[in-house]
C-alpha cells in the first residue's frame, strides 16, 4: 500500500501544484471580485472547489489549510480558526467531484447546498464559542435576531449558517462548474480530476 | 529599539503558546498579557502596524461583542446597572471571557506574523527537506494575490470597454464567469511556467539541499524555544490536571 508521502510526491506534479497556488490566490482574491461586481456574497472557497474538481481530496485541503493560514496574515488572524470549516469543503466537493457533481448544473448546485449545509455545522460552534457568534460579516444581524428571540447561542449561529452559507456554497459551486465547463479542453486535460467532468460515454 | 528577529522554531513555539494559553489562561491574566504582548511588540517590531490592526480589526469587533452581549443575552438571570443602563450580570462576565479571548490571540497572532516573513518560513521549510511543492505554494500563494488582483483590474476594464453589462443579477453572473475564465486560464499558464521552471533547476530533486544563506538556530534562538515549549506544559499541567 502507498504511503502518503509516496502518494504525494507521485501525485502532486508541477501542474497540480501550480493549480494549488493559483486555488490559493482565488481563495483570497475573491474578496476583489466580489466588490468589484457588487455581489453580496463570500465566495472565498471557489479556489479549494475547483482545485478538488481537477485535482481531488488532498490538494484541496492542503489549499484550503495554506488559503486560510495566508488569509489570517493578510486579512484577519480569525482565518486560522476556520481551518476545519475548509477542510470539510475540500472533501465533500472531492467526493462530489469523484461521484460526478460537476456534470450537470442542478448537480453542482445541489452538492454546494449540502457543502454549506456541512460547513454551518463544523463553523457553527468555532464562531459560538471562540467570538461569541459575533464576526463583523453583514450575517450578524441574524444571529442578533435568532438571540432575540430565545434561541441559545450555538443554535442561533448554526441557524444563521444555515441561512447564508448553503446560498453561498450553492452559487461557489455553479460558479466552479460555470468555469470548468468553460475551459479551454487542453487546459484540463494537465489535470488528474479531467475525466470526472467528462460524461462517461465520452472519451 | 531591539533589532532581533527570532529563528522560525521560537516564533512557531510563540505561536503555539499563545493558541494554547488562550484558551486555558483566565480573563484577567488574558487581558493583562495582551496589553505586555502589545508594549513588548510595540518597542521590539512594527507596533505601529499592530497597533493600526488591532484599532481595525479587535476593537471594533470586541465592542460588537460587548454590546451584543450585555443587551442582549437571554439566559441572564440578574442585571446590573451601570451608568443608567440596565446590563446582563452574565452577559458581560461572558463579554469579559470572550474579548480577553480575541485580544490575546489576535495580538499574538498578529505579532506572530510581523515577526516571520512567509518568505523566511519558506526558505526554512525548504531547507528541512520539505517537499518543494509546498514551499512554493506557500512562496508564491501571496504573490499570486497580488497578480490576480492586478489581471482582474485589467480584464474588468477591457470587459468594460467591451460594454459589459453590469446592471441586473444575470449580467453581473455572466460578468462574474467571462472576467474568471480569462482569469485563471492566465493565471494557470503563468504557475505552470514557474513550476516547469523550477523543475528544471533541480529544485524537485531528493538528494540533501544546500542554501547559500542555512537558517541556523542560535543559543538564544534554542533557549526561547525552551521556555515557550516549558510553558506550555506548565499550561496542560496546571490547566487540566490542577
Amino acid at each position: 500500500m502507498m504511503n502518503i508521502s509516496e502518494y504525494l510526491r507521485t501525485n502532486i506534479t508541477p501542474p497540480v501544484f501550480s493549480l494549488m497556488t493559483v486555488g490559493v490566490a482565488v481563495n483570497l482574491g475573491m474578496g476583489q471580485v466580489v466588490a468589484l461586481l457588487k455581489i453580496p456574497l463570500y465566495l472565498d472557497s471557489l479556489g479549494t472547489v475547483v482545485v478538488a474538481a481537477l485535482c481531488g481530496i488532498l490538494p484541496a485541503i492542503i489549499t484550503g489549510i495554506i488559503s486560510n493560514l495566508l488569509a489570517s496574515a493578510v486579512f484577519s488572524p480569525a482565518m486560522m480558526f476556520f481551518i476545519p470549516t475548509m477542510l470539510v469543503i475540500a472533501i465533500l466537493a472531492g467526493i462530489f467531484a469523484k461521484k460526478g457533481g460537476f456534470l450537470h448544473w442542478w448537480k453542482a448546485v445541489l452538492s454546494g447546498v449540502f457543502v454549506g449545509i456541512c460547513a454551518a455545522i463544523v463553523s457553527a460552534p468555532i464562531s459560538a464559542y471562540l467570538f461569541g457568534g459575533i464576526t463583523l460579516a453583514g450575517t450578524d444581524f441574524l444571529v442578533l435576531y435568532f438571540r432575540a428571540t430565545g434561541q441559545e447561542l450555538l443554535q442561533a449561529v448554526l441557524y444563521q449558517g444555515l441561512a447564508s452559507d448553503p446560498v453561498d456554497k450553492g452559487i461557489t459551486f455553479l460558479l466552479a462548474y460555470a468555469i470548468l465547463s468553460k475551459m479551454p479542453r487542453n487546459l484540463l486535460l494537465r489535470f488528474p480530476g479531467y475525466h470526472h467532468l467528462q460524461p462517461r460515454n465520452q472519451p | 529599539m531591539i533589532r532581533y528577529l527570532p529563528h522560525p522554531v521560537p516564533t512557531v513555539s510563540f505561536l503555539l503558546c499563545i493558541i494554547i494559553s488562550g484558551f486555558i489562561l483566565t480573563t484577567g491574566v488574558k487581558y493583562l498579557l495582551s496589553v505586555l504582548l502589545l508594549l513588548f511588540f510595540a518597542f521590539h517590531i512594527n507596533g505601529k502596524k499592530i497597533l493600526l490592526t488591532i484599532l481595525k480589526i479587535v476593537i471594533p469587533l470586541c465592542i460588537a461583542i460587548g454590546l451584543f452581549m450585555t443587551f442582549i443575552y437571554p439566559e441572564t438571570e440578574r442585571w446590573v446597572t451601570i451608568g443608567g443602563m440596565r446590563l446582563s450580570h452574565e452577559g458581560l462576565t461572558a463579554a469579559g471571557d470572550m474579548t480577553s479571548r480575541i485580544i490575546f490571540l489576535f495580538t499574538g497572532i498578529i505579532a506572530f506574523f510581523n515577526l516571520i516573513t512567509i518568505q523566511r518560513l519558506g526558505s526554512y521549510l525548504y531547507q528541512k527537506n520539505l517537499p518543494v511543492w509546498l514551499v512554493f505554494i506557500l512562496i508564491n500563494g501571496l504573490k499570486f494575490v497580488d497578480r490576480f488582483r492586478a489581471k482582474l483590474n485589467e480584464i474588468h476594464f477591457y470587459q468594460q470597454i467591451r460594454g459589459m453589462p453590469l446592471e441586473n443579477v444575470w449580467q453581473k453572473w455572466r460578468a462574474t464567469v467571462k472576467i474568471l475564465i480569462p482569469l485563471l486560464y492566465v493565471m494557470i499558464e503563468e504557475s505552470s511556467n514557474r513550476a516547469i521552471a523550477l523543475e528544471m533547476r533541480g529544485f524537485t530533486a531528493t538528494a540533501q539541499r544546500t542554501a547559500l544563506q542555512p537558517d541556523i538556530q542560535t543559543t538564544t534562538d534554542k533557549l526561547i524555544t525552551f521556555v515557550f515549549f516549558g510553558f506550555i506544559i506548565l499550561l496542560l499541567v496546571f490547566g487540566f490536571i490542577v
